[in-house]
């Protein structure tokens, strides 16, 4: 088992070198360890979605479910796809798809991203500090100056003109503030190094 | 049969089903909520069906440039070949977990740690060389990253004990702001794109016109 | 290039450098950051206590939903956020329902439950904790999941059928629960849409820090019940719960990558501003 073990530590030693080659340049190794990445990364794919087939379908089916029989030869017809004849049939599955999509993404949306944000920013202040009430009034300015940069009907000129120009330096802030979240870059490296030094008996 | 092979009948079948489920999140009422369920529940096995689609596709690919002995075929081989055996060890039961677990953790999950650090290498040249103060908007970004950095980094916090609550209050308030305004305006973009889908104008996505009347 | 002195030929040199070395010394800080620490206090956010004082005001034997959208890619980090949440429901007596809706999903779940059953063995499978494997089709099985895990799966992941299972008695789907802790690498947005605006079931969102920050307003909207800022979450988490880990181990590389990027953006500007001089001395 120790062998197995360590084995499998120089093998991922091997592919992280592999692939941290690429910043010196492209080569053989690096192709090698991306090729591994995107056969395993399908393979897994292909694994789970055969499982959640099992248990989405075919056992459901086994104990009295029988509808799931549709969707069962719905996904099979997409397979036909490469036959010329039957090629219109794998478009009902992409319809059932794209409508189950379209639908569950509109009936979300405008609660959750549109009504309830409104509500959220013209809610009444709870407390009538003036301090409150003046960071709810920039709260309620920057959204709505956001939303009045994107107004594309007209020229944004007059009075639109500089609240569209705040409404751009609020975005900016945000943009910012993502930024400055990212600054994980010596993270992986970190778990790296240990898994490397650990090949060499090396524990941090 | 002509009738099967007719555009519109994906557009209505997109169409109802869009409908039913719009409507079973504003009309409270059962059985429109247990079609919800079901049509999700069949978007589900549809979309597991289009993972082996898209592995065999892959495998399809690689395949043919094997025979085709194109450059480093022998690349598109071993793809191939780790393909199919991790796929068999994957629904191999009992016996193959082992040998699945040992590449999934060896291989794959150290690859995908690298990859991702690789990504975030290149970071730091767009971090020098881009982030200056030619005009207003890039010193903002500029300010609210580092302020923004500050509250994460434990080590600026201990510099003032300012800091940690001012960044706290720019995520709070204004960020959460910009964020507020950015997510109405994407929301009222994707209800448009969403509307076009589901009444059948949106030619984008409409497969390529096969020859499918012959 | 011929002529310049001093600071010009400096960032000169820097601009013309190979940026490879930029690179290497990354490693530099993250060797540094293994021998050299900065031990500073961590102070938790608002939204991290938040989250952690929604977890603890459930009552005992309450249902929470551990949703898993997360990849291979993380799993160095997003293992030991599984191991906290977990720990944390089961101290609290909570059941925890696990499920993916990313293929790697249910292989990493599996190590997790492994382990934590492990460091539990008062704990049972089927009545204490649940794994439901994944579901693809991701936002489509979510609502399907939320609302009706029959029209889904009769089995868990090891093709027990989950009706008979204790932990499952009462509950049809995810809006029967009375939380959804979801840890993913992608945005709130279709947890929020799907379990939260529905059916109102209090969602608890673990995403990356960036991801995070564009959670905000549903935060504030009071459809997300709390927040966790990604990695600095993980370390917060660990430090309120007491229970160290890399989080608070890591987050000294945090601090010396931190320091590098504000050197590097530092530099990258005096370089501008000397070059904007130079071209106006001229």
């Amino acid at each position: 088992m120790d062998l197995i073990n360590s084995f499998g530590l120089w093998l991922g030693t091997f592919f992280i070198l592999a692939v941290l080659s690429y910043v010196y340049k492209e080569n053989v190794f690096y192709r090698f360890g991306e090729y591994s990445f995107v056969s395993i990364s399908l393979a897994v794919q292909a694994v789970s979605s055969y499982k959640s087939i099992i248990g989405t379908c075919i056992t459901p089916m086994s104990v009295g479910r029988y509808v799931m029989i549709i969707p069962f030869f719905l996904g099979l017809a997409l397979f036909l796809r490469y036959y010329r004849k039957l090629a219109f049939i794998p478009r009902w599955s992409i319809a059932l798809m794209t409508g189950v999509g379209s639908g569950l993404a509109i009936r979300g949306l405008i609660d959750t991203n549109f009504v309830q944000q409104i509500i959220a920013a013209i809610a009444p202040i709870p407390s009538l500090t003036p301090y409150e009430i003046a960071l709810n009034t920039l709260v309620l300015f920057m959204t709505v100056s956001i939303i009045a940069y994107f107004l594309f009907l007209f020229e944004q000129r007059g009075i639109l003109y500089p609240i569209a120009r705040i409404g751009r330096w609020s975005m900016m802030i945000f943009f910012g503030a993502t930024l400055g979240s990212t600054l994980l870059i010596g993270l992986p490296f970190n778990d790296l190094l240990r898994r490397i030094l650990q090949t060499f008996g090396i524990t941090l | 049969m002509s009738i099967l092979r007719d555009r519109r009948l994906n557009d209505i079948i997109v169409f109802i089903i869009a409908v039913i489920i719009i409507a079973s999140y504003i009309i409270v009422w059962a059985p429109l909520r247990t079609f919800t369920s079901e049509a999700s529940a069949w978007g589900s096995v549809i979309a597991g069906f289009t993972m082996f689609v898209g592995a065999i596709s892959a495998a399809v690919y690689h395949v043919n440039k094997v025979i085709r002995r194109e450059e480093d075929w022998w690349l598109n081989a071993y793809f191939v070949a780790m393909l199919f055996i991790m796929f068999f060890l994957g629904i191999g039961g009992v016996g193959t977990k082992q040998a699945y677990n040992f590449i999934f953790t060896n291989i794959y999950r150290q690859i995908g740690t690298a990859t991702s650090a690789l990504g975030g290498l290149f970071l730091i040249s767009a971090f020098y060389r881009s982030f200056r103060l030619q005009n207003i908007e890039a010193g903002i970004v500029i300010v609210s990253a580092v302020i923004v950095g500050f509250t994460f980094a434990t080590v600026a916090g201990s510099m003032s004990p300012l800091i940690k609550p001012m960044g706290i209050w720019l995520l709070t308030y204004p960020t959460m702001a910009a964020m507020r305004g950015i997510m109405m305006c994407i929301a009222i973009g994707a209800v448009a794109i969403s509307l076009r889908v589901v009444l059948g104008m949106e030619r984008g996505l409409r497969p390529i016109e096969e020859d499918v009347t012959q | 290039m011929s002529g310049k002195k001093g600071l010009g030929a400096f960032f000169d040199w820097l601009d013309k450098m190979d940026k490879r070395y930029l690179y290497l010394v990354v490693w530099f800080f993250v060797i540094l950051s293994n021998i050299v620490f900065l031990p500073f206090p961590i102070v938790p956010s608002p939204t991290t206590q938040t989250s952690i004082n929604y977890i603890n005001s459930l009552p005992e034997g309450s249902r929470v939903i551990y949703s898993c959208a997360f990849r291979i890619s993380s799993w160095w980090s997003d293992k030991p956020a599984t191991m906290l949440v977990l720990n944390h429901c089961f101290m609290n007596n909570l059941k925890v329902i696990m499920v993916s809706f990313e293929p790697d999903g249910p292989s990493m779940l599996d190590e997790a439950l492994t382990e934590i059953m492990e460091q539990w063995p008062d704990k049972k499978y089927g009545e204490d904790i649940i794994h439901f494997g994944f579901f693809p089709g991701f936002e489509a099985a979510m609502a399907a999941f939320a609302g009706d895990i029959n029209t889904l799966t009769t089995t868990d992941y090891y093709g027990n059928t989950w009706k008979d299972m204790p932990i499952m008695e009462g509950i049809n789907g995810g809006k029967d629960c009375q939380l959804i802790v979801d840890k993913t690498w992608w945005i709130a947005d279709y947890i929020v849409r799907q379990f939260a605006a529905p059916y109102g079931v209090p969602v608890i969102y673990w995403g990356g820090a960036s991801y995070a920050i564009r959670a905000l307003p549903y935060f504030s909207a009071g459809l997300v019940e709390g927040i966790f800022f990604g990695f600095y979450g993980l370390a917060e988490y660990e430090s309120i719960m007491k229970m160290p880990g890399i989080g608070v181990k890591y987050l000294n590389t945090v601090n010396w990558g931190f320091l590098y990027i504000v050197i590097l953006i530092v530099l990258g500007n005096l370089a501008y501003i000397h070059e904007k001089l130079a071209g106006r001395g001229e």
